[in-house]
């Protein structure tokens, strides 16, 4: 009859307890008992099914702990929203995100880590060095100019670094490098990710002696980023390398044409209102000859107020009384230089003529009317002011540029500006804004018709300037944008490199199902001009 | 209060202490990595969540059972120990067995993960005579049996008068059990 001490001695042997002289025991009673080995044999199944269903417990806790952190992600992404943007902005944010969800494309959540396909392949940074101590002004190869302040770069104590440090940066402008450097190219909504189409994305990192620096928060680094996208509507995305995810920075509210601009602006005539920034001092002047300036005419209410070039300005001058003032313009950046003069002593401040918000409005209006009168188009209706500083600004930065630099942009007359707290990776990106008509049910085959297994399949979309990327799950629905120029790429489950022409991509139907034959790739390629090659 | 676990050594103390967190502290920092794994090397979605939770439970009882030792992070443990079980999973399915090891380049340690997959039907069809059982039978087996807790821990972690307490209640759990079992 088996008791509780039986049980007692079955459960420290069932735990590896029993030792030495108890074990061999232990043993020859299992030999010899048939009632205590078929209880030995009973137990270790409970012991077994205990386990099982432990293991059932414990799946079952990590599967409710994988939703709750799902939706605190979510509750996180709103929150950080809120802050950052207006109501009225998030409004429109949330309801465009809303609406577009309605119609387009669910993928799945899995191409969320920069992971280049091919490691000889990945799109290079390129270096610059540099000391953090004087700050310095770098021109990349498309036209972008990079601005860092003097003492830009801390360590992770916090400690401002000085002395020589290394900048490294790269663009990437096409699909094709997109795709080489492994972008992931999906907005989370709520746990929805959807396709992005960018204006361009860029990388920042810096080291000092191979440790990576970050970037002081008093002296942050300003991007004058060149894009060949001109619309707008894209908004500055950073990507989170914790969360895997890119999160919104601001909206695209800084694009500027050069040479739109910065034509504009040299001509003396014009004057683009601008709106007063509180946390800058200003003054208010009354002319004795206002027709010295006639593009103040029928403007009300302005004031000057002093600009960011100015760095002489001095608080204690606005106690003297000065005796006179004159006023001259700089055409080249806008700025007017009011001059403020004492027997013996005079000091120039570079300033620009700005309206309070209540009169803003009106001026722009003015402003609005005088441009149609004097050109009979269109008026612009939106706040240029600080469009037309930022064309000044670049327009001069690239005056110090070498004539090799200038000549090398191929990109530089559209630029967005954006400052960048933390060295990472950037992009000036929208969720795709239209339905994806295209849905194909494939499979694939390489040119002799043998199957072909793959670890993913992508589209590169040249016209929505995007890479699609679909898993072996998604091959059922593959959805694309009809309108885009298309090109089938894919990435073998050995590694390779596969591809469709595009000729032959064209000629797909949109919808249904087909099978795709791929050429696959003698060698993985090692260049986007090498995948262009392969595919026109 | 929100505890922080600031280092690997604090994250196997939570799963010792059976504190929850440490779970949702893996699953925050790991179960990228491993969705990863599994769905570039031909797995879906839903193959990487059950890879992630058996490696979490392949962890969680080498750390309950007292034999876990940490020679290299926490991250490389999990990796390696999801790599072997999807290997395992593939060599099951007779697919291409070769893994890529783009995203993180690890010593792996050769892990033993065949039994974890071993399938014993009798002990599968005690699951279902277990949850047959009363929730404090279920309780005390369960600690006893998976978790590996003394007798004396289980009448402190559930508050029950002493340590021969809670053997005579376990052994009246297991009558119960086996004569529903014996019924079948």
């Amino acid at each position: 009859m088996i008791d509780q001490k039986d049980i007692d001695i079955i459960d420290q042997y069932l735990h590896d307890k029993l030792k030495g002289d108890a074990l061999i025991s232990f043993n020859i009673r299992v030999a010899a008992d048939p009632e205590f080995a078929e209880e030995v044999e009973l137990m270790k199944n409970i012991s077994g099914g205990i386990k099982n269903f432990g293991r059932q417990e414990l799946k079952n806790k990590l599967k409710t702990i994988a939703k709750k952190e799902s939706s605190k992600q979510g509750t996180k992404r709103i929150f950080y929203w809120s802050i950052a943007a207006s109501l009225l902005v998030l409004i429109g944010f949330a309801g465009y995100f809303y609406l577009f969800n309605q119609k387009t494309v669910e993928q799945k959540f899995v191409f969320n880590t920069v992971l280049p396909p091919f490691k000889n392949a990945d799109i290079k940074f390129k270096e610059y060095q540099m000391q953090a101590d004087k700050g310095a002004v770098i021109s990349y190869k498309t036209g972008t100019i990079i601005t860092i302040p003097k003492d830009a770069f801390v360590d992770k104590s916090g400690k401002v670094i000085q002395g020589n440090v290394s900048v490294k940066y790269r663009e990437l402008t096409n699909p094709e490098e997109l795709f080489l450097a492994g972008i992931p190219m999906n907005y989370d909504s709520a746990g929805h990710p959807l396709p992005l189409q960018t204006a361009g994305v860029c990388e920042l990192q810096v080291f000092k002696d191979d440790s990576v620096l970050n970037i002081n928060p008093s002296n942050e680094i300003n991007i004058d980023f060149a894009s060949a996208y001109e619309k707008s509507g894209y908004s500055l995305l950073s990507f989170d390398t914790v969360s895997k995810k890119w999160l919104k920075k601001e909206y695209d509210t800084a694009v500027v044409r050069l040479d739109e601009y910065v034509e504009n602006n040299n001509n003396s005539s014009v004057f683009i209102p601008r709106k007063a920034n509180h946390s800058k001092p200003r003054f208010k002047l009354v002319y004795r000859e206002p027709s010295k300036f006639p593009e103040f005419e029928e403007y009300k209410n302005y004031s000057f107020e002093v600009s960011d070039n100015e760095k002489n300005y001095n608080p204690a001058e606005a106690n003297i009384n000065w005796k006179s003032v004159s006023i001259a313009k700089d055409n080249n950046t806008g700025e007017y230089l009011v001059t403020f003069i004492n027997p013996g002593r005079q000091v120039t401040y570079r300033t620009y003529a700005v309206f309070e918000e209540s009169d803003y409005q009106v001026a722009l209006n003015t402003y609005n009317r005088k441009t149609k009168e004097q050109s009979g188009e269109a008026a612009m209706a939106t706040d240029t002011s600080n469009l037309v500083s930022n064309a000044s600004r670049i327009k001069n930065l690239q005056k110090d540029l070498s004539k090799k630099e200038k000549e090398e942009f191929v990109a530089g007359t559209i630029y967005r500006t954006f400052s960048v707290g933390k060295p990472g990776l950037y992009c000036y990106s929208k969720v795709i804004d239209k339905s994806l008509g295209g849905n194909l049910s494939v499979n694939f085959k390489d040119e002799n018709g043998n199957m072909l297994n793959l670890k993913y399949a992508a589209i590169l979309d040249k016209t929505n300037n995007t890479i699609l990327r679909y898993t072996p799950e998604e091959f059922k629905s593959l959805k694309f944008d009809t309108t885009s120029q298309n090109v089938m790429i894919a990435i073998t489950l050995d590694n390779n490199f596969a591809y469709m022409k595009k000729e032959d991509f064209a000629k797909l139907p949109v919808a249904g199902n087909c099978t795709l034959k791929l050429l696959v790739a003698p060698k993985k390629p090692e260049s986007s001009d090498e995948i262009s090659a392969l595919i026109s | 209060m929100k505890r922080k676990f600031t280092s690997d050594e604090s994250v196997i103390q939570g799963i010792l202490c059976s504190d929850e967190r440490a779970l949702a502290h893996l699953y925050h920092e790991y179960a990228d990595m491993v969705n990863h794994l599994i769905i570039t090397n031909s797995g879906t979605k839903d193959d990487a969540d059950d890879i992630f939770q058996d490696t979490i439970i392949v962890i969680y009882e080498k750390i309950k059972s007292g034999t876990f030792v940490l020679n290299s992070s926490l991250k490389t443990f999990i990796y390696s120990v999801s790599r072997n079980l999807w290997l395992y999973k593939l060599r099951q399915k007779s697919r291409d067995s070769k893994l890529e090891d783009s995203f993180m380049v690890v010593a792996v340690e050769e892990l033993d993960v065949d039994d974890f997959y071993e399938e014993n039907t009798n002990q599968d069809k005690m699951v279902n005579y277990i949850k047959l059982l009363g929730e404090s039978c279920k309780k005390i087996l369960l600690l006893f049996y998976y978790e590996k807790l003394s007798t004396r821990d289980i009448a402190v972690k559930l508050q029950l008068a002493g340590s021969d307490y809670v053997k005579t209640q376990k052994y009246r759990c297991l009558q119960k059990l086996k004569s529903l079992y014996l019924k079948k």
